[in-house]
């Protein structure tokens, strides 16, 4: 049977008088990776804050076996890490080295145990050249990519992350999307993506539509992009999903392909 | 009007960079983060002083508008009105006039009069880019510099932002300078670009020379998916397809090519 990592049941929220979540249902399968998109004001960020503890709310909110309270909050953060939009603010440390240690400090590691640690992931997340660097000598791409790395350091169960990787360059957003899937492989990572850029969900096994509170659509992936709809709905369709709609009507196509290699050895063998 | 650089350099973040920009039209500022340009849009807008080389800018003072990233945080009022007028106060305009043109400028963003009492805190981000540009429009300024504009946007609010860009330079004549790491955005806005690596231009020229530019990913910049898509067609199956960034042209040239 699945497992659910999280499980939100009539949960509500309100800003003043208006609700913005009522009576919100939600379960997270346990070592998914997960899109959560939604256009401005649809409710998405606001949904990362209710997960991170940060707004409270009414109703249910199950994280990892925990309820989502205020005395469970430190035994959730260790099961899951949050990031949200603004690297800058995230970093803690005087240095990446530093704002590495930190989390692994709080969890009761041993010296060696940290060096240890912090030496396996700047190799993993390419920081060896950056270790010693305070927060204002990185560029944006640098600081959301210790943002993740710290956040991931301590091997947590679920990793959501709320429009955090749009400032990485380009190398460094493949570099980060490869490292996703490596975590969600070995080490069984759950992972939520909240993000406005379409071209993200292909890499997810389900992909949620948020519009004002409400969950619109939530499939995966294949079947999301089976027709328009999302384009219907305003949304910019990812290159690969909206040229194979083209196809389909030329019928080039039978399928909607993910990949470019996929598509072109289709049309080109 | 003259915007000029002549082998401007500020520390290590900006290397000896020439380039004179074009009155009336947009240009684009392509770089990742890192990579200078918003250095380069502070170095026009004379905020950095400091530097060495020579700056050309007949655009004085308020002629200037800048629209910094971060919508958030540089919002401190209480309301939208009060945001907007607050440039404008220190000139002494009678009520009836400045508030006039603080709806104006409203108006020109696409937003109602009753924005006018909401607070800027409590927007959407595409309303809070929206009023950041209000609050800049409203001093009337020549030259505006656009910081990062697409970056949290959706779809609609994008597009949205795409037409009124293009109004205040066909409608406005205003000179507009974006600075983004977006070559999307790029393409359907710009009429010319600079491509920055490492504080220094490693491309430059018109829309149609940004498409077949091949400096982008040694730029760290995110190619478009579809040029790399055409570019992977020509790699392993030697299909030649036109580059091009709208998905209909792409679509006639593979159809002609398969067929």
């Amino acid at each position: 049977m699945e497992k659910m990592v999280i499980k939100i049941k009539n949960m509500s929220f309100r800003y003043n008088k208006d609700f913005l979540f009522k009576d919100f249902n939600l379960e997270i399968v346990s070592n998914t990776f997960n899109c959560i998109i939604g256009k401005n004001a649809s409710g998405k960020s606001t949904l990362a804050k209710l997960l991170g503890g940060i707004l409270p709310y009414e109703g249910y909110i199950n994280i990892d076996g925990y309820l989502l309270n205020k005395s469970n909050l430190p035994r959730i953060r260790r099961s899951m890490s949050v990031c949200f939009d603004n690297a800058s603010s995230h970093f803690i440390g005087e240095t990446v080295r530093d704002d590495l240690a930190f989390s692994l400090e709080n969890l009761g590691y041993s010296k060696s145990e940290i060096s240890s640690s912090i030496e396996i992931i700047s190799k993993k997340f390419k920081l060896d050249g950056i270790l010693e660097k305070g927060p204002s000598d990185l560029n944006d791409s640098e600081k959301e990519k210790v943002m993740i790395a710290s956040s991931l350091i301590h091997n947590p169960k679920i990793l959501l992350l709320d429009e955090s990787i749009h400032k990485l360059n380009s190398s460094d957003r493949k570099l980060i999307f490869k490292l996703l899937e490596e975590y969600k492989k070995k080490s069984k990572l759950t992972i939520i993506l909240i993000t406005h850029n379409l071209e993200d969900t292909l890499f997810s096994d389900r992909i949620i539509v948020l519009d004002k509170g409400k969950v619109l659509l939530d499939d995966t992936k294949e079947k999301i992009y089976a027709d328009d709809k999302l384009e219907k709905m305003g949304f910019k369709l990812p290159f690969i999903v909206k040229l194979s709609h083209n196809l389909m009507l030329y019928d080039l196509f039978d399928k909607v392909y993910f990949s470019d290699k996929e598509a072109i050895d289709k049309l080109w063998n | 009007m003259e915007l000029k650089l002549e082998k401007v350099s500020y520390e290590d973040k900006i290397k000896n960079i020439s380039y004179e920009f074009e009155e009336g039209k947009i240009t684009s500022i392509i770089g990742s983060s890192g990579s200078g340009c918003t250095i380069l849009g502070q170095l026009l807008s004379g905020t950095i002083k400091d530097y060495e080389g020579k700056i050309i800018n007949d655009f004085k003072g308020r002629e200037i508008g800048y629209v910094y990233k971060r919508a958030e945080e540089s919002f401190i009022y209480n309301t939208v009105r009060q945001e907007i007028s607050f440039g404008l106060t220190k000139y002494n305009y009678k009520t009836d006039i400045l508030n006039k043109r603080v709806e104006d400028s409203l108006k020109i963003v696409g937003l109602n009069a009753k924005y006018l009492n909401r607070s800027p805190f409590d927007l959407s981000s595409g309303e809070k880019e929206s009023v950041l540009l209000a609050v800049v429009l409203a001093l009337n300024p020549k030259l505006i510099i656009i910081d990062d504009p697409s970056i949290y946007l959706d779809n609609k609010r994008e597009e949205k932002l795409i037409r009124l860009i293009k109004k205040l330079k066909n409608t406005y004549h205003k000179t507009i300078i974006i600075i983004t790491s977006n070559v999307n955005f790029a393409l359907s806005i710009t009429d010319n670009y600079i491509l920055l690596k490492k504080g220094k231009i490693v491309s430059k020229g018109a829309k149609k020379d940004l498409l077949t530019c091949d400096k982008l990913s040694t730029a760290q910049v995110e190619v478009p998916e579809i040029i790399k898509f055409i570019n992977m067609a020509q790699k392993n199956k030697n299909v030649s397809l036109e580059v091009t960034s709208d998905i209909k042209e792409l679509m006639k040239d593979v159809y002609r090519n398969v067929k």
